[in-house]
């Protein structure tokens, strides 16, 4: 019996058509202003450096009609730094500390127990198309769960949770102000309520303008605000590190745009725990993990199972080279993240330089692995420019500053209530 | 005779000079823009044109695209005809991290009118992007270098 599959074997014939370029942003810096450090970069790259800023808006979360609601940040801000949700006292703070930039500056995130991932920053994750270093998420309400419910983490409970709600008139008339009256059960939708408020929350920890920032607007020839550097924002060594991070060095391939990440996934190559192979299979596990969460885009929870978000959460593709594969981070402020990689391996900028400058200890990822990771032999010099570049992505806080630090007691706080009620 | 008429016109005379026309009643389906791009199937038997939905692929974002297949021997598309889409980066050994959601909208002077939702080219470099259309368990693929900067 011919199957179709084994007719397309015999009958596909490669026949490639003309190539269309893929339409891009145009360049916007004229060659005339590149400092001498940019100045032998082709325009290409010159366009490269255009894409790294500025930070665009920050897009609405339609799976969470709460994502923009003052009263729903302000209770997320509350649980977001309480302990009680907690048996042991372990707040999400505790891991993401707002003085060390939302993370906890461990190698592997440490709550009740040692997690086996990193700390991921929670500044600027509303821009992310996925949450956690595998992406086992699509939104930060939706991922709020888990660490509330993970032995190793919070060690707490949904039912807890709802009861200190329910309890602690803090947190109930916190929770009313943003939802209404407290019903409290974990199917009725207070449970959601819940972690939408903490997603609302996390909306409002974003970065303000780093040095990059100024430097893209001088090279476009916007004038600086008085008193604060146009090129001189980036000195000369960090210069020479844009310019690696645009050519030779390729970081740009996943690096990409103002946010410096493609929001997907790669391998790169990192030894697992027995200095082999990895063995942790991270993106692949994650979307199954994904697809059949009830409380991901497409989902029962969501306030927009139609979204173009759900229609990318149910069109997932699960394959095999997909195993060991982690979320690329973004690059605005990691000089504030240290340790790096998903499981905080490399303590210093220099160290994650160092791995791609010379893919020492790189471990084979099999022949569906990423193919353009290749030593960069950029040498002590090139290493520390490309340093000097990423620490001028670090950005200022954002106006709103108020949200990086403990919550001010209730009575302090006068968000008025939702209309209509 | 108005001048969307005319070049309606111009456009089915061009099918039927060049490769054929569809004998199917047309549905009031856009035609895709003079920029779409045009390739043979692999054996010749469709004409595909293509272009991404807004005008341009955007840098590291989910995309749509609409494309027009019409069969060169001035055949309609049967209605059990289906597309697959997909792109791969042969250099790299990997392809899209999501599979394309395939909507067949209706017919047009140029052909069939499909769109296909939830493309990504998330790196840059060269992509191969390929429609598949099968008829009677035989499939032929049509393929298209992307270059992404």
């Amino acid at each position: 019996m011919w199957s179709s599959t084994l007719r397309v074997a015999w009958v596909v014939i490669l026949a490639l058509g003309s190539a269309p370029a893929a339409a891009q942003a145009p360049n916007t810096i004229a060659r005339d202003r590149l400092p001498a450090e940019l100045a032998q970069l082709t325009d290409d790259e010159v366009a490269r450096i255009a894409r790294m800023s500025p930070l665009p808006a920050l897009a609405a979360d339609p799976t969470n009609r709460h994502a923009d609601s003052a009263a729903a940040a302000e209770f997320g801000h509350r649980l977001f730094f309480e302990p009680r949700l907690s048996p042991k006292g372990v707040s999400c703070a505790t891991c993401h500390d707002p003085v060390r930039y939302f993370t906890d500056g461990k190698p592997l995130a440490q709550g009740i127990g040692l997690s086996t991932r990193n700390a991921p920053t929670v500044v600027d994750a509303a821009r992310r198309r996925w949450v956690g270093w595998d992406g086992k998420f699509d939104s930060l309400w939706s991922q709020a769960l888990s660490p509330i419910e993970h032995p190793a983490e919070m060690g707490g409970s949904r039912d807890a949770v709802l009861a200190l709600v329910k309890e602690d008139a803090t947190l109930r008339e916190g929770y009313e102000r943003a939802f209404g009256p407290f019903p409290g059960t974990p199917d009725d939708g207070t449970l959601t309520n819940i972690l939408k408020a903490l997603g609302a929350y996390q909306r409002r920890i974003v970065s303000g303008t780093a040095p990059i920032d100024r430097f893209v607007a001088a090279l476009e020839g916007v004038e600086a605000p008085a008193g604060s550097a146009g090129l001189d924002a980036l000195g000369p060594a960090a210069r020479r590190g844009l310019a690696i991070f645009v050519s030779k060095g390729g970081c740009y391939q996943c690096h990409r745009g103002p946010s410096f990440t493609d929001e997907e996934f790669h391998a790169l190559g990192l030894a697992g725990a027995n200095g082999k192979v990895a063995e942790d299979p991270a993106r692949l596990a994650a979307i199954d993990f994904l697809q059949r969460n009830p409380m991901n885009s497409a989902g029962p929870f969501s306030d927009a199972p139609a979204s173009p978000k759900a229609s990318m959460v149910r069109g997932l593709r699960r394959t095999g080279e997909l195993f060991g594969q982690f979320r690329t981070p973004p690059l605005r402020g990691v000089a504030l993240t240290a340790p790096y990689m998903h499981d905080g391996r490399f303590a210093t900028l220099a160290d994650v330089v160092r791995f791609y400058d010379t893919l020492e200890g790189a471990s084979p990822v099999g022949h569906h692995g990423e193919s353009v990771l290749v030593p960069l032999e950029l040498g002590e010099a090139g290493r520390a420019d490309l340093v000097a570049f990423l620490e001028a992505l670090t950005p200022a806080k954002s106006d709103e500053a108020e949200w990086w630090t403990n919550p001010p007691e209730p009575s302090l706080r006068t968000h008025p209530a939702p209309p209509g009620r | 005779m108005s001048a969307d008429r005319t070049r309606a016109l111009g456009v089915l005379a061009l099918l039927v000079a060049g490769c054929g026309g569809s004998s199917e009643p047309l549905a009031p389906q856009p035609s895709l823009s003079v920029s779409a791009v045009e390739a043979r199937s692999a054996d010749g038997t469709y004409a595909v044109r293509w272009e991404p939905v807004g005008g341009a692929i955007p840098d590291a974002e989910p995309f749509d695209i609409r494309f027009a297949v019409r069969r060169c021997d001035g055949r309609a598309l049967p209605n059990a005809a289906t597309f697959t889409v997909d792109a791969e980066m042969p250099h790299h050994g990997h392809g899209m991290n999501l599979v394309p959601l395939v909507e067949r909208l209706g017919r047009s002077p140029e052909g069939e009118i499909v769109r296909a939702s939830g493309m990504l080219l998330h790196m840059p470099g060269r992509w191969v992007l390929s429609i598949d259309i099968e008829e009677a368990g035989v499939a032929e693929r049509t393929q298209w270098f992307v270059d992404v900067e």
